[in-house]
């Protein structure tokens, strides 16, 4: 399978790259320098688009057959930085997407599941959920407890919502979710909070 | 059990006065009768003060009266540095330096257009899995923490900025993908739990080294699977015959192991230019095994190769090493005569023969024993040192030869870089590795009574040493220095620390004048060049 990968930079994104080579898939991304390009292709990315200002970037979605979309983290800032997310970015690579006929899109969502209201609308945060949702895309939109540098555990929780403060999911875990939704019939069309727990990640994919 | 009760409160009283009574009196009656010191015969009792405050002292200076850049070798702040770097794999400080700039020293000159982290050429494409502790509260007496599970970026170079020992010159050479690495540590020197920390931690940090120090490989060394430079010293522990000869067998047995990925001829070191000495009581079978000598028998071992004099059956001896072992060789020297150095280079040049790498160590490098006049004064420190070798090799255009190692109380990044920038190709550590494993500084590495179990064999004061915990403070320490490293070239704006020269340095003196480093080596040799003018002066 051919999988195009937005925003793959730090933390979740690197271990998505290694899962996705590692499964065998060939994945398609953009970077702006030629630097970050060779990074990546380390990673385990099959097809690097070098692009300085993020232009012309969506010719790469041509013929891939499912996308992954990490929002929340961008060039330069910080691991574990939340930033404010452009939301129309989104919506139009995802608009995109749509035109060109990959409708599989697998969406991390910066939205945290113990979020306040408040703090979801800044930068209109969830807006880019509810486009998705309203689109005629194969989405599975995934939102997640604290996201940490910690080794994966090869175990999750997932449920419609969870909303426990003090939780944490290392960054190798929701790059397995990710990878495992892609084909995972059973998240099509879902939106979904996931956690630390027990249950071994098919498991909790197939039980929602 | 009635007259228990009563009588047994005054029984206890009286005791417990009469008790310490008796035994005042008996050590007055002890300090006024013994012959030894004049102070107490003088002031029985009273004049124990000054032994308790004398012996204590190092110890209140270091936790109350000394101020946090005072203390020597490392301060309190430099030991703090490495502490943390171990132990939550952070070095952030606030509000600003402690470092005295009025004082004359070494500074990184920035660019003003440094590398974005998207530029830097960093390979943390596979992750350490750690430990390290978090903070949940500090108060005045206790500090809350906890241990935790970490997955931190290694900081890698990349594979083609990989520093290559013996590349083209042996049948494996040795790719290191981190520039710093253990400095040679024995085992016997510290104890077989700080050697086995050292040895996991530094294998799960990948990318580095650990030299063995010339007490031979033992399974300690081995214990972890880190990539092991074996050192071979005057005594040729591991690598001779019970009656003291190199031994080409063993040599040959030693090189195939997979673990042992260069070897190093130790001509001397900076703390310590003398041969050693291993009373017999400490050499246990173990020992005895790991080094190929006699258990029991007390070994001295001489300060000079006995076989090798000259540059020429010194460099026949390294070729057939390499040629034999197959790996890279290379040698550890002082810098002290340069006129030699520069003879030897030249010997180098024009044989085409010499080692893969030379490890320059400066006259500030620690040791567990040694005596003051060899530790104090004898060799160069090594921000001198290491500038004029490498400028002798540039000189002698051979430079691309053979790769320099560094040591010398580069415990921190800044340190490790400046030494970079002066040539160096890879960095050696050993304090600030002993540090890590728990070292308090106590300064006692010579008589097996280390207090927190580092520098002993002693099983008792290494039970304190838990091998799971410290190793994980190694490699949180060897990760953060590259980290480091990386932080100071995006600085000086070049997107590799192995891309770090002269040019990024400066030396600014006391009246806050700056001059670049380069001279070193025109100004010693103008200096033994006069030198040699006023020997030759006829006599009067």
């Amino acid at each position: 399978m051919k999988v195009f990968v937005f925003g793959g930079i730090e933390g979740v994104g690197e271990h998505v790259f290694k899962q996705l080579a590692a499964e065998g898939h060939e994945t398609v991304t953009v970077a702006e320098t030629d630097n970050r390009a060779e990074a990546l292709r380390m990673l385990g990315a099959t097809d690097v688009v070098v692009s300085e200002k993020n232009e012309n970037f969506t010719g790469g979605i041509d013929g891939s057959d499912a996308i992954i979309y990490i929002a929340g983290s961008s060039f330069g800032a910080g691991e574990d930085q939340e930033i404010l997310v452009d939301y129309e970015a989104v919506i139009k690579s995802l608009e995109e997407a749509q035109h060109r006929k990959t409708e599989r899109v697998v969406y991390l969502s910066p939205v945290r599941t113990d979020e306040s209201e408040e703090s979801k609308e800044t930068g209109g945060k969830y807006k880019a959920e509810e486009w998705i949702r309203k689109s005629q895309l194969i989405y599975t939109i995934i939102r997640t407890a604290k996201k940490v540098s910690k080794p994966g555990k090869g175990t999750i929780k997932a449920a419609e919502t969870i909303a426990a403060a003090d939780d944490e999911i290392p960054h190798e875990d929701v790059a397995s979710v990710l990878v495992a939704a892609i084909n995972n019939q059973n998240t099509f069309r879902k939106s979904f909070d996931i956690t630390e727990g027990k249950s071994s990640i098919k498991d909790a994919l197939d039980s929602l | 059990m009635g007259k228990i009760s009563k009588y047994l409160p005054s029984a206890i009283m009286s005791t417990s006065v009469a008790a310490p009574l008796a035994y005042i009196a008996y050590i007055y009656r002890k300090d006024d009768r013994q012959k030894q010191h004049a102070i107490l015969r003088n002031f029985p009792l009273l004049g124990r003060v000054r032994y308790m405050a004398e012996h204590v002292g190092p110890e209140l200076r270091q936790y109350l009266f000394s101020d946090d850049n005072e203390g020597k070798p490392f301060s309190r702040l430099q030991y703090q540095d490495v502490v943390k770097a171990g132990k939550y794999n952070e070095r952030l400080l606030g509000f600003g330096s402690n470092r005295i700039f009025e004082e004359n020293g070494y500074y990184i000159r920035n660019s003003l257009f440094p590398k974005l982290a998207t530029e830097m050429r960093v390979d943390n494409t596979q992750k350490t899995n750690s430990y390290k502790y978090v903070v949940d509260n500090e108060g005045l007496f206790s500090r809350k923490e906890h241990h935790e599970e970490a997955q931190i970026d290694p900081y890698f170079l990349r594979d083609e900025d990989a520093v290559v020992l013996g590349e083209g010159k042996c049948r494996e050479p040795f790719h290191a993908k981190g520039q710093v690495g253990m400095s040679a540590m024995s085992y016997g020197a510290l104890g077989e739990r700080a050697i086995t920390a050292l040895s996991k931690g530094l294998a799960a940090a990948g990318g580095t080294w650990m030299n063995t120090g010339e007490g031979g490989i033992s399974d300690h060394h081995l214990a972890g699977n880190a990539d092991l430079i074996m050192q071979i010293g005057p005594g040729l522990f591991g690598v001779r015959t019970l009656s003291g000869e190199f031994s080409w067998e063993a040599f040959k047995e030693k090189s195939e192991m997979k673990q042992v990925k260069a070897f190093e001829v130790k001509l001397a070191q900076g703390a310590k230019t003398r041969g050693g000495h291993l009373e017999g009581q400490k050499v246990t079978e173990e020992i005895a095994k790991i080094r190929l000598i006699e258990p029991g028998k007390t070994v001295n071992s001489p300060n000079r190769f006995v076989d090798y004099d000259s540059f020429s059956s010194l460099f026949d001896f390294i070729e057939e090493l390499r040629e034999v072992g197959g790996k890279p060789v290379g040698m550890k020297i002082v810098v002290g005569d340069v006129e030699k150095l520069d003879e030897m280079v030249k010997y180098m040049r024009d044989s085409g023969k010499g080692p893969d790498f030379i490890t320059i160590d400066g006259s500030e490098g620690g040791t567990g024993a040694t005596y003051q006049e060899l530790a104090d004064s004898v060799g160069l420190p090594v921000m001198t040192a290491l500038p004029i070798v490498d400028e002798l090799l540039r000189q002698h255009d051979i430079r691309d030869r053979v790769k320099l190692i560094a040591s010398g109380k580069l415990i921190t990044p800044d340190k490790a870089a400046i030494a970079l920038g002066m040539g160096a190709d890879l960095i050696n550590i050993a304090r600030g590795f002993m540090i890590s494993v728990g070292c308090i500084m106590a300064e006692v590495c010579h008589t097996n009574t280390c207090p927190v179990g580092v520098a002993t064999t002693d099983p008792e004061l290494q039970s304190g040493l838990i091998v799971d915990e410290k190793l994980y403070r190694v490699t949180n320490y060897v990760t953060s220095l590259r980290a480091g490293l990386f932080n100071v070239a995006a600085a000086a704006g070049v997107d590799s620390p192995t891309k770090l020269e002269r040019k990024h340095l400066a030396y600014k003196d006391d009246r806050g004048r700056v001059s670049s480093v380069g001279s070193m080596l025109h100004e010693v040799q103008q200096a033994e060049a006069g030198q040699k003018d006023v020997d030759s002066l006829p006599d009067k």
